[in-house]
């Protein structure tokens, strides 16, 4: 897949795994893997990324004697998510008229 | 390549970045490994599938560099084992968020003995530091001296010249060569303090290579070009250390004296160190040294012999102009030639009176009526004498009168100890301000030992009345007596004192210091 497209894709996924709930790294790489390869060192600049922008935000709690790092979605990442799902409308309209004009 | 491997490379790839950074990629990486482990994956599985710990700093750069790179997909496609049935025996995680332990006395205690072993590791590196820059300025300065001297030399003897300007180059190669120690200590001195400070540490390992290896390279060089030069002239000087003085001839003369009728002999003499020696022969006689540069004359006129500095008026300036004219080697060679021995046979018993401007004074075996000695410079050694009155002024060197015979004993010193060995005499006074005083067997009716600054020491001494006084050191000593026999007032404002104070007895002693310990023990002959 484009790098780009990928990399704004991934954001977008990472927002609507918090959606569901809050999570923690090992946890988020294991959902997310599901559906996109992504990697430890992929996630991590993601999350620091939204987190920079307010996407996110973060708390730790302490977790058989160490701190675990939960993270959890802000309305700033909410609105993101509705945002992409409006956008992701568009997309399908445009995919279905191309997969259209292509096997015309 | 297990948890602990991963983490420490990373941090090491991590090292340019700022410590919260890091701090927060080490925490995240720690967190992924333990939860993989917590479920039930392997350890080096895990760490293998992680990306290499430089690919992670790469990434972080990018990210900083404000590239929006997101790195491809791993090559390994990932991979997610299902996790075990048995759970693993976890690890104690933790990484690098340690919980906050708030001010405990333990942490205050350790921080408090940081401080301290900091404090002294930074005092010991500066005097090393002070003291190598100290050496290095001292050789260098010493080998630009010896070059520079040497230009006034090249109108004597171009070889002497030569070889005094290659010991200088010598010299500075040296001085260079220690400046090696103070730019590595310096430089290590910093890194200290940026290590303790753990602020970012740049790469300059190779930089700081070079230039410390450039000082060492020009100093081992000046070192070989000043030897090589130096060694090829003294060659020419044929390989005889006394032509580097160039002293020329050695003069050793000789002043008769006629001793008759004469009841003092004084002797006055600059820049000498005199010797006074019984006679072989039947009449006295003064053997000095001069050369044809310095020369020195002898006069003996009234019972008063003369022997001038050799330098004329001006010392300094004129030994100055001999270091110029003659080399740096000659005004430390003709050191050795500064003294003049005093021969007096034995039926002299008259007076001696001896006055030296900058020397010392010894005289041995004979027998007199009074010897009087006057030294500013030099110490005093009386040994083997009888006579009525001796007295010993000195203003900067030690005293030390031995197998001495008196009537009455004087000595005293600015600065220097006082050593007194044998003595038997009626009245006995040494005095030093700033010295020790160490007395073995001496007997006398009284006996007076005074120091300002240091201690004082008997030994085996005998007299109705002591008096020993210290400024700043403690009174030790055995007395050979009875202690019922003697009033005793002893005090000190500082240390301990093993006598008791008492009123009655014939005898007196008298010891007082105000710093030191006072122990005095009597004993019978």
């Amino acid at each position: 897949m484009d790098v780009q497209m990928k990399k704004g894709l991934l954001d977008v996924c990472v927002l609507a795994v918090l959606k569901r709930g809050d999570s923690y790294g090992y946890q988020l790489v294991t959902d997310l893997s599901v559906v996109v390869e992504i990697s430890e060192s992929t996630l991590y600049p993601i999350l620091k990324r939204l987190e920079a922008a307010g996407q996110l935000g973060t708390y730790s709690i302490a977790h058989n004697g160490r701190l675990r790092r939960y993270y959890r979605i802000t309305p700033i990442g909410l609105r993101r998510l509705k945002e992409f799902e409006s956008e992701w409308r568009e997309m399908e309209k445009i995919g279905a008229f191309i997969r259209g004009e292509v096997s015309r | 390549m297990n948890k602990k491997q991963y983490l420490k490379r990373l941090e090491r790839a991590l090292k340019n970045a700022p410590r919260r950074d890091r701090e927060q990629y080490l925490d995240y990486y720690s967190e992924l490994i333990d939860d993989a482990i917590e479920n039930g994956r392997r350890e080096r599985d895990i760490v293998a599938e992680l990306e290499s710990p430089e690919t992670v700093a790469e990434q972080w750069l990018m990210e900083r560099a404000g590239d929006d790179y997101v790195p491809p997909a791993p090559a390994r496609p990932y991979r997610r084992s299902e996790p075990r049935v048995n759970r693993r025996e976890r690890r104690s995680g933790g990484g690098g968020t340690v919980a906050k332990v708030a001010f405990s006395p333990l942490f205050l205690l350790l921080g408090f003995i940081a401080c301290i072993v900091g404090l002294v590791t930074i005092i010991v590196w500066t005097t090393l530091i002070v003291a190598f820059f100290a050496l290095t300025l001292g050789l260098g300065v010493g080998g630009v001296y010896m070059i520079v001297m040497s230009f006034g030399l090249f109108g004597e003897n171009v070889s002497l010249a030569l070889f005094q300007i290659g010991a200088g180059i010598a010299l500075c190669g040296i001085g260079t060569f220690m400046e090696v120690f103070v730019i590595l200590l310096a430089k290590s001195y910093a890194a200290m303090w940026r290590f303790i400070w753990r602020r970012n540490r740049s790469d300059s390992r190779r930089e700081r290579g070079k230039s410390t290896l450039g000082t060492a390279i020009v100093g081992l060089v000046l070192v070989l070009v000043g030897g090589g030069m130096g060694t090829v002239f003294f060659g020419m000087l044929g390989f005889d250390y006394r032509n580097l003085a160039i002293v020329g001839e050695v003069n050793e003369k000789t002043l008769d004296i006629s001793l008759e009728e004469l009841d003092l002999l004084t002797l006055n003499a600059d820049n000498l160190s005199i010797t006074v020696i019984p006679s072989e022969e039947d009449g006295a006689k003064i053997v000095y040294n001069d050369f044809e540069k310095n020369p020195r004359t002898a006069t003996f006129e009234n019972g008063v012999i003369t022997i001038d500095s050799g330098y004329g008026e001006n010392s300094f300036k004129n030994a100055m102009s001999n270091a110029w004219n003659h080399g740096v080697f000659y005004s430390v060679v003709t050191l050795s030639y500064q003294n003049a021995t005093l021969y007096l046979p034995e039926d002299y018993l008259g007076g001696l009176k001896i006055s030296v401007n900058n020397g010392s004074v010894i005289i041995r075996d004979h027998s007199f009526d009074n010897v009087e000695i006057v030294t500013d410079n030099g110490m005093v050694k009386v040994s083997g004498v009888t006579c009525d009155l001796l007295s010993a002024n000195v203003k900067n060197g030690a005293v030390s009168i031995s197998d001495v015979t008196v009537e009455t004993l004087s000595a005293n010193t600015d600065n220097g100890a006082v050593t007194a060995e044998r003595i038997i005499g009626k009245n006995i006074s040494f005095f030093t301000k700033n010295g020790a005083t160490s007395l073995l067997s001496v007997e006398g009716n009284r006996i007076e030992v005074k120091t300002s600054n240091g201690f004082v020491k008997v030994n085996r001494i005998i007299s109705s009345d002591i008096y020993l006084e210290a400024s700043n050191g403690a009174i030790t000593g055995i007395i050979i007596g009875q202690i019922s026999d003697y009033a005793i007032d002893a005090h000190t404002s500082n240390g301990t004192n093993n006598l008791n104070n008492k009123s009655d007895g014939d005898y007196s002693l008298y010891a007082h210091t105000s710093n030191g310990a006072i122990s005095i023990e009597f004993v019978s002959a």
